[in-house]
């Protein structure tokens, strides 16, 4: 079975991109599911278990800290690893998202490479931990 | 902040569409586009980024995202707003913590142009061919 993958941005395009990057890449997807702001991405978690999310900053009705706040308040949703991708590079905001639980961040415009490493190391963490976890 | 520009567009333009953007010296004034994608930057005051872009080199954009998809006029619009999504915030992000991004729009064809009569670019590039013009106003 591969990874459910959750896109949130309020770009299709960015979503599309994305999507090709991980069909792409060689790793083993289960079903790439896509949200275009926060609420529609939790709407998505309550029906759909997904492996991590890839999420914009800037989003109309709720936001990408709005909704890492959301998903910290759920003691299973929080589990989620999380990396953003945004045009922001503020290292004040990136400061902010980091301290809510993000495992990586990823500014626009990104490389297909970039996206492409970012998401095996989460990977290969996650991999690590469950190994770990159950050895 | 055209310094800022300067350094901003061409990378976005190369990293992302894969287009080598060459300044235009001096600038062409020809106004000529299909499609402005807007942006407001709100800040210790209110500025407003307008990209003016040929259809022609929207599709050349679309082509190198979607190689394998059709340039629908949704499609097109949408991949515009994150062009001057990307293009505005990476330029709040080089201004400081007091600016805020606003949503990225796209308007199309004469509506678009209205904005712009009598307005002087801030940047003009030579991109394939054709020019893509940027304004900043406030």
């Amino acid at each position: 079975m591969g990874f459910n993958i959750l896109i949130v941005d309020d770009s299709s395009s960015i979503r599309r991109l994305l999507k090709k990057v991980l069909e792409l890449s060689g790793i083993e997807l289960g079903e790439v599911l896509e949200a275009s702001n926060g609420l529609e991405a939790l709407d998505v978690l309550k029906r759909e278990w997904v492996d991590f999310i890839l999420c914009d900053i800037h989003m109309p009705k709720m936001d990408g800290i709005q909704f890492l706040r959301e998903l910290k308040r759920d003691e299973v949703l929080s589990r989620i690893p999380i990396i953003m991708v945004s045009t922001e590079g503020r290292e004040e905001i990136v400061q902010e998202v980091k301290a809510l639980g993000i495992r990586a961040y990823v500014k626009k415009p990104f490389s297909p490479e970039e996206i492409r490493e970012v998401i095996e190391n989460l990977i290969g963490e996650e991999f690590s931990r469950d190994e770990r976890d159950s050895s | 902040m055209k310094e800022i520009l300067r350094e901003i567009f061409p990378k976005i333009m190369e990293k992302m569409f894969f287009l080598v953007a060459e300044e235009l010296e001096g600038g062409t004034s020809s106004q000529r586009g299909d499609y402005v994608a807007e942006i407001i930057l709100k800040g210790p005051k209110l500025l407003t980024l307008r990209i003016l872009v040929p259809r022609s080199l929207g599709i050349v954009m679309f082509k190198n995202l979607f190689p394998e998809e059709d340039p629908e006029e949704d499609r097109l619009k949408d991949m515009l707003q994150e062009l001057a999504n990307m293009v505005g915030g990476n330029l709040i992000s080089l201004l400081g913590a007091q600016w805020q991004l606003g949503l990225p729009q796209v308007y199309p064809s004469i509506e678009a142009l209205g904005f712009l009569i009598g307005k002087n670019p801030i940047l003009e590039y030579d991109i394939e061919g054709e020019t893509i013009t940027l304004y900043l106003e406030g």
